[in-house]
């Protein structure tokens, strides 16, 4: 198997006007492998986004090495940011353009190839079944239209590497479950999703690997096979709470 | 630069632009009608007020011993203004006289216009000599409210007339100033006639004439007045359409969520920055030059009277030059928005920094209204404010070659800069991240100090210039003083450590240093002082303030008539413990864990030479207070400073005292003061016992792009 992300003593630190050093991050090690679901499984300000920021480039770490496809995160940011689709509560779309011409901004910015445009917005639209609301302008749009516009344009320039932070957060069960399957069909693709939540039974139900993460700092990291033999736990929610009552 | 990127970024960028109503109407529209609107307004009511005023019947009565001649004086007026408009369309003005028994009443009540009080010499000369006599027991030289416009020079037995009118009516003040032109006219004429009477046969007017000759051009006179305002005016109207699509670009963007995904795509920071700067310019310049165009249409159409004729006498030449030097004036403006709307977290918060940008960039491209300052000054290096005296020397034909070299570099180099700064602003972690929440909000006390700091010192800033300029006891020396140095420096700084329960140890710096520390203070006293004169020097070149105002103000603040214990206790001693402990103690302790190291020292130096009262002192106090904050970064104590900052003011107190010119030190002087001074910083440096938990001076960055 290919290694497409590498994360090495990754640290992020960040200083609090009232709090004065906050360790975001604390020398976090992991790898994944094309078309492995790597999930990172922790509580709210466990450190979850802000590793998944700065593989995406958005946030500068504070040491540590990281890399995408082989490309380092600081020193070929352009390069990282091209290989990758990063989704998030966060992101948001934009409400003055339409369907497709967000999916179409997006594949241009990000490099796809200029005579494959046309074929591959053809695509998206038919996989997410967003035909018929392709030219309303995205303001207009439901969230379930939205969540859907937001994956296509994610996905638009085919990238390898795929970071989900928390893609279900506001979701109703429908959309969730959708969400779900994109992201099984993305590794049955061969993509390698990064893969946040708080949501045990996503983790269960969706990744080859779970990193438990807590207080910024990776408490294990194996499949969970592995992890329920290691805790004699069967569910992951006591995997979890074996894991972070153990630190503390 | 790659510029397909940025080509598609633009693209973009107009067209969110042009489908979102708010900003189209708010940007485009809006300025469009409102220039036409607001000056059809201003033409309609200046006509409409002008042509009130003319058909206005002014009502006026004349009491007085001296009444009839002036009644007689303002019909001769009016009957020589008739012959002379006799057969021409100008219009006469119409005044009635009234009889009233109480012309004050019927002034105030509106009855009247106005009213003429005039008395004959006798009578004048009895009514001044009681003014006289009240003044001089009173003390007052006028104890009446309204505005009365005192005659100087008066020779007795001349009648006295004194207009009475309302200043803040339009008709009582236009009718007044209509009568006093009849008067003045009707006492020309008189003159003429006792002149004749007593022998001069010829008019006053044969004895010289006076004529003037404008060497200028016309080109010249019209640039003169067209180069002073068209800067601030072009720099208005790009601010109007500009802002709100700065504000949109970046923190609109942060505010819908979509810069976190235009930040994960495959362009480099910079592309984003220059993409959404270009857009910025290209609405800017258009707006400008609609703008333009529009009011080009308007003056032909005669809606605006501009004086000489100004825009058909401009020569082309100039008119291209003119646009040549504004594209850089818009580049900087569109780079100052653009990081403004980077800097701030939402939309509300760029509306909140708007207001001071606005004034900042009016008061500099505003320069070319000062007057004698040329372009080969330090003016040159001053962004937009080079601009402006450029335009407005450019307008009369001075072309500065290499100045206006430096003005474009000096330009281009701080748009480069501003984008530079708006670049890593989208690396700021702060700045993307929408969940970081305000703990210190929550938290409150020590937490939320650093929050409110300088909020504080604004408020010690307002007190210190607007509480003893007010109350009398506490407008001399001694009242200054007190109230100063114990009510605001010593007080407040009490007051914050205990509003926000802070450990005083930390909040003032109560910490022992070493033995060394001492000599090199010692040595500093002197060359920080001679360093400092230095300094005055050297802006006295760039801001030049006249002598005699120096010598004043040492004058007020080193009174000869105290003795030396006593200036020495409130200019040396006092300011030397209690404004350290506001500056050094708890403003430092406040602002240490926000701002790196240099700026650190910048800031609270800077803010140190604001709180001294006059304008010429901000540089030389805002480098001492520079000098005692590094001191205090290096040595983590107070105390030091203490030292420095008393033993400085004493040194100067001292050779005031005897006389010794700081100002005649030759440059051998300032050489070695500027060694030793090298020498005791890196005494400082290598024997430093850091300020606690200092931000690191440099932090890492996203760099790749």
């Amino acid at each position: 198997m290919t290694e497409t992300v590498s994360v090495e003593d990754l640290t992020k630190t960040y200083y609090d006007e009232s709090r004065g050093e906050v360790q975001a991050v604390q020398q976090v090690n992991f790898s994944c492998e094309a078309g492995e679901v790597f999930g990172l499984l922790g509580a709210n300000g466990a450190g979850k986004t802000t590793t998944l920021r700065m593989l995406a480039t958005i946030l500068a770490p504070t040491s540590g090495v990281a890399r995408i496809m082989g490309y380092d995160v600081i020193t070929e940011a352009i390069h990282v940011r091209q290989s990758l689709g990063f989704y998030s509560a966060t992101t948001a779309l934009y409400p003055r353009l339409t369907a497709k011409e967000t999916i179409e901004f997006f594949m241009r910015i990000n490099k796809y190839p200029a005579d494959k445009v046309s074929e591959r917005l053809d695509l998206l639209i038919e996989r997410f079944n967003i035909g018929d609301y392709a030219d309303a302008r995205v303001d207009k749009l439901s969230s379930g239209m939205k969540q859907k516009v937001a994956i296509a344009r994610t996905i638009a320039h085919d990238p390898p590497i795929l970071i989900f932070d928390e893609p279900t957060v506001g979701l109703d069960v429908l959309n969730a479950l959708e969400m779900q399957d994109i992201i099984k069909e993305l590794k049955e693709q061969g993509k390698t999703i990064l893969f946040s939540t708080h949501i045990m039974s996503e983790a269960e139900r969706l990744c080859d690997r779970i990193a438990i993460i807590h207080n910024g700092q990776i408490l294990t990291c194996n499949t969970l096979d592995i992890l329920r033999q290691e805790t004699g736990e069967h569910y992951l929610e006591d995997i979890f709470l074996y894991y972070v009552k153990g630190l503390s | 630069m790659n510029w397909p990127a940025v080509m598609l970024l633009i693209k973009h960028e107009f067209r969110m632009l042009l489908r979102d109503r708010r900003t189209v109407v708010l940007a485009f529209l809006l300025p469009l009608i409102m220039a036409p609107v607001i000056l059809f307004g201003i033409k309609f009511m200046g006509e409409w007020r002008k042509e009130k005023l003319d058909e206005t019947v002014y009502t006026y009565s004349i009491v007085g011993s001296y009444a009839d001649s002036v009644r007689a004086m303002i019909h001769r007026a009016c009957m020589l203004q008739e012959t002379d408009n006799a057969g021409t369309e100008k219009r006469l003005f119409s005044f009635k006289e009234m009889t009233t028994v109480d012309p004050d009443s019927s002034l105030a009540t509106g009855d009247l216009h106005f009213f003429l009080r005039a008395d004959d010499g006798v009578k004048a000369d009895s009514i001044q000599a009681e003014e006289i006599s009240r003044e001089e027991k009173t003390g007052s030289e006028d104890s009446a409210d309204s505005v009365k416009n005192v005659v100087t020079v008066r020779y007795p037995g001349v009648p006295i007339v004194t207009i009475y009118f309302m200043g803040n009516r339009d008709g009582s003040r236009t009718g007044r100033s209509r009568i006093q032109n009849l008067i003045i006219d009707s006492r020309t004429i008189d003159r003429q006639g006792l002149l004749q009477q007593h022998g001069f046969t010829i008019e006053p007017t044969n004895i010289i004439t006076l004529s003037t000759l404008d060497l200028a051009t016309r080109e010249q006179v019209a640039g003169s007045n067209f180069g002073r305002f068209i800067t601030l005016f072009l720099m208005i109207l790009t601010l109007s359409g500009a802002t709100v699509v700065a504000m949109d670009s970046i923190a609109g963007e942060k505010e819908r969520g979509s810069l976190e995904t235009l930040l994960t795509t495959a362009v480099g920071h910079m592309d984003i920055i220059s993409a959404k700067q270009m857009t910025i310019l290209i609405v800017a310049l258009g707006i400008v030059l609609i703008q333009v165009v529009n009011l080009l249409i308007y003056v032909t159409l005669g809606y605006i009277n501009l004086p000489n004729d100004i825009i058909g006498a401009l020569p082309p030449q100039a008119l291209v030059t003119l646009l040549f030097l504004y594209i850089p004036v818009a580049i900087v403006i569109s780079s100052l928005l653009l990081m403004v709307s980077a800097f701030a977290k939402s939309y509300k918060e760029t509306q909140f920094y708007y207001l001071p940008v606005f004034f900042t960039l009016c008061i500099l491209s505003a320069a070319a209204f000062l007057p004698s300052i040329s372009l080969g000054s330090f003016i040159v290096l001053v962004p937009i404010a080079n601009v402006s005296v450029a335009i407005r020397e450019v307008m009369v034909g001075m072309y500065n070659w290499p100045m206006l070299f430096i003005t474009c570099f000096v330009m281009i180099a701080t748009a480069m800069y501003l984008l530079h700064l708006s670049s890593r602003m989208l690396s700021m972690e702060k700045l993307i991240t929408t969940q970081d929440t305000d703990e210190a909000d929550l938290l409150g006390g020590a937490a939320l100090f650093p929050k409110r700091v300088l909020i504080w010192f604004v408020g010690m800033w307002v007190l210190l210039f607007t509480i003893p300029a007010n109350i009398p006891a506490l407008a001399n020396l001694e009242g200054q003083y007190l109230f100063n140095m114990f009510g605001v420096f010593l007080g407040v700084s009490i007051l914050m450590i205990r509003v926000y329960r802070l450990d005083w140890r930390q909040a003032l710096a109560i910490r022992p240093v070493r033995p060394v520390v001492w000599i090199v203070i010692l040595v500093l006293i002197p060359v920080s002082q001679i360093t400092g004169t230095g300094v005055i020097t050297l802006a006295n070149e760039i801001f030049p303030f006249p002598e005699e105002l120096l010598e004043e103000f040492v004058r007020q603040i080193i009174p000869e008539e105290f003795p030396l214990w006593k200036v020495l206790l409130m200019i040396s001693i006092t300011p030397g413990i209690v404004e350290e402990m506001a500056f050094r103690g708890v403003l430092l302790h406040g602002l240490h864990r926000r701002l790196r190291p240099i700026l650190l020292v910048l800031v609270i130096g800077g803010i140190f030479g604001l709180f001294h009262t006059s304008l010429f002192r901000i540089i030389p106090t805002g480098y001492l207070g520079m000098i005692l904050t590094s001191v205090a970064v290096l040595t983590g104590s107070i105390f030091p400073c203490m030292l420095l900052h008393a033993g400085n003011n004493a040194f100067a107190i001292i050779l005031y005292h005897y006389g010794i010119q700081m100002d005649q030190l030759t440059w051998h002087y300032y050489v070695m003061s500027v060694l030793l001074f090298a020498g005791s910083f890196y005494m400082l440096y290598r024997f430093r016992t850091p300020y606690p938990n200092l931000l690191p001076m440099k932090k890492r960055q996203i760099n790749s792009e």
